[in-house]
């Protein structure tokens, strides 16, 4: 990116992170003199880029002076999950183009007759098979038949096809054969959006990597008319600024590799939250988080050690459907503010998996919900005030929330309705504990070294519960908790990832420099990449890293390589590290057993401007015409509802108003303009500088 | 009578957290099993579970997606360890090691590991990792030997023995145990995984008792068997009063003088709310490895009964809920020296189909018709290919179709419910590790049962050895009896079949049940595990449903009109549509609902003896 070396005070330059939720568009600007923005409005489906310009216009910013825009989007995700993506087909070595179907064979239900999997994004007409095959080890056992490519051209334009992924048997050793077809297609028949596995993924598992090209090419086509319908609506707003996209592995890449790789985009809101909750940890000084991001449907927990967010090599959109892409590992647990309560054959409480979602949502919405639902359950124990904006500018309807808890839960349970209400949030409590003990405590990490850092609408309501279920005994608040993952879009890099296989096993010292010039060829492609879309190319930091394993294991563990060339003592080194990571997950390593390096990573990053965390507390909302007029700011004081205390007269305190130095004691509730914290007794907090809220649990 | 949770000890709500909460340890003990094994049937397949008992040995929890099949026998396993190792001395760092299926095993490559769990000096629950292991010993790689006639031909038998004594691994016990069994350096691996799962539930149950009171900790479990016994209960009460009966056959006993079909024989009394199984007309148990023990037999009634009720959760309730009546020396009750090889994929398949069958009876929308067959089919030898140079046991299983379900459109593929958490391996992680070219992996058109509801398609995997000296094993069935079909649904098409130089002159069709076939290289080997059952007459499948089924080619357009009565006039195989002849289809269709009107059998009860089950 250019430097814009004549800002004067007239012409400030703006930095904008948008993210585009189901719900809600949030948008934050940030100045290079630390002025901060915010403005929240409702999302547009299917045109979001509407939602965008509105947001955008919100701001009182001049269109000439803003930059840059970082942008995560839900568009990708949404148009999966909705099967709403193009008319794709899949080409694969003849004999297995069911492999998209048959999967990997178990069941995300092992008992339920009734259970089906999501279908295939490909139906089975359109998945064409080719009579070519490459062997194990990469050596071409059948070439392409060049009269096969003129009936497949011939079938796709038929059948009015609109995108094609190719995925060949072993094309991760020998892409040729992908190559060619590719080739053949998008010469004849250019306007199809065409995607080869080893491109995008040059990885073993025919599977998953068949599955993740799919989702690639069946994702092409929506986002390539995404951002053309973007860039034409910010260009007639007179916006005139670069727009870069966040990938679910916590970065961002130009329009132009996004349209390479759409599907990293999947998740890229999740991610943004983890980014924006381990900017927000550094800056408060607290490295290693636990984040909690609660919504409506589900909890997304993730895990933040020494500033940095855990990554997995594989995300799962749903069931069957697998991204195997580098990303923040986000797990997300069917616990939301719609999770249904209900009880079993023998009489007994259960919540969720069930939810009342938005539609018809829960029963205080007053839009058809009759299950008695968390958000419900918040809301008859007062936690939550009639005037949160949980459905935009609805009231909240507390009676109806209140008679349909008791008829339908707390009456058949002999139990009061308040009692029931606080029953349904402890057993949704420890079902989101339980999903951080997996995350932690069953993968050598101790949560109790942890912060809890919560966000999102519901997560701040429910994060000292869990926290004290977990032992966790600090929780983290951050100013403006409704919008985290649109700040984190102001907070990332650009990063790229490639990989390769390459199996090395612990004492080959003869193909040592193979490998290292494997690295140094990923990274030469690597900078390729960086010099379409910034002019910073030579500023790229690269990281070298290695999936290891005991020979004959099957899961890996990636481990980080130090700087410089790869040697023995670089080797020597990374497997002593491997000895101690799998000490450190499966408590035990073994360093007689042989060792195998079976791929290698390498992650360029470009560092992008970042907003100054310190004045992120400092926002201005210019209009915050999300929230309902709201009558509770001037309530001081209001009965609140707490497991094991009953009601206790509890402060009401304005999270916006919260200043450095300002403490906050329960009994009581914090409310921001799109969330609620609640304070149980014995919980006290203080203000940090950034106004993040620092509540010490016993 | 239904349970009253006012005269609980724990409140409604701590038994909801405390149920999730050891569930949760089983699936952290999982979660490690899985990630740390070394073969990859256990990584890849999946092929293990994981559970916490209490201290009677009374299941209390499983895992989520641990193995159906194991579940069953986990109480018998815990008893036999009590039993014979003595209550005296089980201790607090103990690991108890079985794989007997006399003693509450399956089959002997099926390992357990029992770990008590002690909490101030006393005896609260015990966890156990199961895990099958690449090959137990005995004649054939991968121990499916079929045609051996005792457990002494089959497998390395190991009765409950302390594995781990007070923390101090036995390493002479282990070294006897690997000295016997083939690729011994991956089962190390597995046997090292099953010990950290195990320390790893022991651990989290202690924070738990730690957290909640070791008292608290054994009221839940105790009311929570309660629970799932009450919650059967009630629903069985809702079920119509009476005995409903099904058969579902065996193909053959392979050591047998007459290769004749042999019955698995359930008769289900429903009487207000209790639920009994009487297998007592089955067959005596098989000469060939063929047989179950009582301890599968019991799991593979649960799994049925869990499959109609899956929101019940799963534990020790259930057992109490049901009960089977079946005297020893059956071929699902086998006595020592049965051999009992084939327990899963002869037996136990056969068991959980002939119980759901009787369900169909009563509560159709709850269940389905018979599926495709999980079948064993392994490959042992000598990997020469540089840089390999070693022994391979090389295993290969196939997801089939499952049965039509009168409650959904069709049924979809995928492994049957004995296995239904296992994986397949990938066709690119086999050729890496074995001398092996797979030539294709696909759904095979036309192999499902036609009906209103389809059942799913059956799979083929076609493949070759690219080097000399592999020997095969294979023991499955359904080869002779495919999944069967009801309410005028049609038995599948395809059952399960192995076939040798497909396609050529010397094809030959080795059948479900065979041992130590040498095979060459380069000669091809089509491997099928057959399709569900299909339910409902097929003329009434609405057309539309055919014709999407034809352009998809899971229904050729001949089986359209034989099988459907519907007319395929033309295809355009480039633009992948189809063209129907609507008038035809009428006349079809007419004359097929005649001859229905015609048919004498009733509806659902159409099964004989002749080979082919369901209900009757």
């Amino acid at each position: 990116m250019a430097e814009h070396e004549q800002t004067t005070e007239q012409q400030e330059n703006w930095l904008i992170g948008v993210d585009t939720g189901g719900t809600f568009t949030d948008v934050v600007a940030s100045s290079e003199s630390g002025e901060v923005r915010i403005a929240k409005v409702p999302s547009t489906p299917p045109a979001f880029e509407e939602g965008i310009i509105n947001g955008l216009n919100k701001l009182g910013i001049p269109p000439a002076h803003i930059r840059t825009i970082h942008h995560g989007t839900t568009v990708s995700t949404n148009a999966a999950i909705m099967k709403t993506g193009a008319h794709t087909a899949l080409v694969t070595t003849e004999g297995f183009r069911d492999v998209l179907e048959i999967r990997r064979g178990n069941r995300e239900e092992l008992y339920d007759i009734l259970w089906d999997p999501p279908a295939p994004l490909v139906r089975r007409a359109n998945r064409l098979e080719i009579n070519e095959r490459i062997n194990y080890a990469g050596e071409s056992i059948h070439e392409v038949d060049p009269e096969e490519l003129d009936r497949l051209c011939r079938v796709l334009e038929k059948r009015g096809i609109e995108a094609v992924a190719i995925s060949f048997l072993h094309s991760y050793v020998n892409p040729a054969h992908e190559a060619e077809v590719h080739k053949a297609i998008a010469d004849r028949l250019p306007d199809i959006f065409v995607t080869s596995s080893s491109d995008i993924l040059p990885e073993p598992g025919e599977f998953e990597r068949t599955a993740t090209t799919v989702a690639n090419a069946y994702l092409g086509p929506p986002m390539v008319k995404y951002v053309s319908r973007l860039e034409a609506a910010l260009r007639a707003a007179g916006y005139d600024a670069d727009v870069l996209l966040m990938h679910s592995g916590g970065g961002l890449m130009s329009i132009d590799a996004t349209l390479t790789v759409p599907a990293r985009t999947i998740g890229s809101g999740p991610a943004g939250g983890v980014m924006g909750a381990a900017a927000v940890g550094r800056a408060a000084g607290r490295p290693n988080l636990i984040t909690m991001d609660m919504g409506g449907t589900s909890c997304d927990v993730s895990v933040i050690v020494d500033g940095h967010p855990r990554t997995a090599s594989e995300q799962s959109l749903e069931w069957g459907l697998p991204i195997r892409f580098p990303n923040i590992e986000v797990n997300a647990v069917g616990a939301g503010g719609g999770s249904i309560a209900w009880l079993d054959a023998a009489g007994r409480p259960r919540v969720g998996p069930e939810s009342a979602g938005a539609r018809p949502g829960p029963v205080c919405y007053r839009r058809g919900g009759e299950k008695p639902t968390v958000s419900d359950a918040n809301l008859v124990l007062n936690r939550l005030s009639q005037g949160t904006a949980l459905a935009g500018d609805v009231l909240l309807d507390t009676e109806a929330a209140t008679r349909v808890m008791d008829e339908s839960f707390a009456t058949p349970l002999g139990m009061a309705v308040d009692e029931a209400a606080a029953g349904i949030i402890q057993i949704v409590d420890s079902t989101m504990a339980a999903a951080v003990r997996l995350e932690t405590v069953n993968r050598g990490i101790d949560p109790r070294e942890f912060t809890l850092i919560a966000f999102g609408g519901a997560g701040p309501l429910h994060a000292v519960g869990v926290a004290r279920e977990l032992g966790i005994t600090e929780v983290l608040i951050p100013p403006n908790p409704g919008v985290v993952a649109a700040l984190g879009q102001q907070t990332v890099d650009m990063i790229h990832d490639l990989s390769r296989p390459f199996l090395l096993t612990h004492n080959d010292d003869d193909r040592l420099g193979k490998a290292d010039e494997v690295f140094a060829e990923l990274e030469t492609e690597m900078r390729g990449r960086f010099a379409k879309e910034s002019e910073d190319g030579e500023a790229i930091a690269f990281t070298r890293s290695a999936d290891i394993r005991y020979k004959g294991q099957t899961h890996v563990i990636t481990v980080e390589l130090p700087a410089g060339a790869f040697d023995t003592n670089a080797r020597n080194h990374l497997i002593d590290a491997f000895h101690l990571a799998h000490t450190k997950e499966f408590r035990y390593s073994r360093t007689d057993w042989p060792v195998e390096i079976i791929l290698l990573r390498v992650k360029g990053r470009l560092t992008t401007k970042s907003i100054d965390l310190s004045s992120w507390g400092y926002a201005n909302v210019p209009e915050a015409d999300v929230t309902s007029s709201d009558t509770t700011k001037s309530e001081r004081h209001r009965k609140v509802y707490y497991h094991g205390s009953g009601w206790l007269e509890s402060t009401v305190y304005d999270g916006d108003a919260l200043l450095p130095g300002g403490s906050v004691e329960g009994p009581g509730v914090v409310e921001y303009s799109n969330s609620t914290v609640l304070l149980p007794p014995g919980v006290h907090g203080s203000v940090d500088k950034c106004r993040n809220i620092i509540l010490k649990v016993s | 009578m239904s349970e009253d949770i006012r005269e609980s000890v724990i409140d409604p709500v701590t038994f909801e957290v405390l149920r999730n909460a050891l569930v949760a340890v089983v699936d952290e003990m999982g979660m490690m099993l899985e990630k740390v094994a070394f073969s990859t049937v256990v990584s890849e397949g999946r092929d293990f579970s994981t559970s916490l008992s209490d201290a009677d040995g009374n299941l209390v929890a499983d895992g989520t997606q641990d193995l159906p099949g194991h579940v069953g026998t986990i109480p018998f396993t815990t008893a036999g360890v009590i039993e014979h190792i003595g209550r005296d001395n089980i201790r607090q760092g103990d690991i108890i090691m079985m794989n007997d299926p006399f003693i509450g095993g399956t089959h002997c490559q099926d390992v357990r590991l029992v770990m008590p769990v002690f909490w101030d000096d006393e005896l609260v629950g015990f966890v156990q990792a199961s895990a099958h292991i690449v090959d137990a010993g005995g004649a054939v790689a991968g121990s499916f030997q079929v045609d051996a006639a005792s457990p002494y031909e089959e497998a390395l038998y190991i009765p409950p023995i302390h594995l781990v004594r007070a923390g101090e691994l036995d390493e002479r016990l282990l070294a006897l145990i690997l000295r016997n069994v083939r690729i011994s350096d991956l089962t190390r691996g597995d046997i090292t995984a099953m010990i950290e799962s195990c320390k790893t539930g022991e651990s989290r149950f202690h924070a738990l008792c730690e957290k909640y009171g070791a008292e608290t900790i054994r009221a839940e479990m105790s009311e929570l068997l309660v629970h799932s016994r009450e919650m059967i209960a009630s629903r069985v009460e809702s079920l119509p009063d009476g005995t409903y009966s099904a058969t579902d056959f065996i193909d053959y006993d392979p050591l047998a003088e007459e290769q004749v079909p042999l019955p698995i024989t359930v008769k289900m009394t429903v009487a207000g709310r209790s639920l009994t199984f009487d297998f007592s007309e089955s067959s005596p148990q098989a000469k060939g490895a063929i047989n179950a023990t009582r301890s599968l037999l019991w799991s593979a009634v649960v799994i049925a009964t869990k499959a109609v009720f899956p929101e019940v959760p799963i534990n020790q309730g259930i057992f109490w809920a049901i009960d089977i009546e079946a005297p020893d020396g059956l071929v699902c009750t086998a006595t020592f020296p049965a051999a009992v090889g084939g327990a899963f994929a002869v037996c136990c398949e056969k068991i959980t189909a002939a119980t759901l069958a009787c369900f169909l009876q009563i509560i159709p929308e709850r269940t389905m018709v018979a599926s495709g067959n999980l079948c064993n089919c392994i490959i042992g030898g000598y990997d020469p290919r540089p840089d390999f140079e070693r022994d391979y046991v090389l295993y290969n299983w196939n997801e089939g179709g499952l049965g039509a379900r009168p409650g959904k459109r069709d049924n979809h593929t995928a492994m049957g419910l004995f296995c239904s958490g296992t994986r397949n391996q990938p066709v690119e992680t086999m050729e890496l590790e074995y001398p092996v070219i797979f030539t294709g992996y696909s759904l095979m058109s036309d192999s499902a049962g036609p009906g209103y509801h389809r059942g799913g398609l059956g799979v083929t995997r076609n493949f070759y050895l690219t080097h000399e000296g592999g020997t095969l094993s294979v023991l499955g069935d359904r080869e002779r009896t495919p999944a069967w079909g009801s309410h005028k649904g049609q038995d599948a098409k395809m059952g399960n079949q192995l076939v040798y130089k497909a396609d050529t002159p010397e094809e030959e069709r080795f059948g479900m049940m065979r041992s130590r076939i040498p095979i060459e290289a380069g000669h091809l080997l089509k491997f099928w595990q057959g399709g569900g059952g299909g339910y409902g007459p097929a003329w009434q499948r609405p057309v539309e449903w055919v014709v999407e089924d034809v352009v998809d080619g899971r229904v050729s357009p001949e089986s359209a009109r034989e099988d459907y009565f519907v007319a395929i006039s033309s295809v355009d195989e480039e633009a992948a549509t189809v063209e129907v002849d609507l008038e035809e289809t009428k006349r079809l269709r007419a004359a097929a609902e005649s001859a229905d009107a015609q048919s004498v059998a009733p509806t659902g009860a159409d099964r004989d003896r002749e080979g082919r089950g369901g209900p009757r």
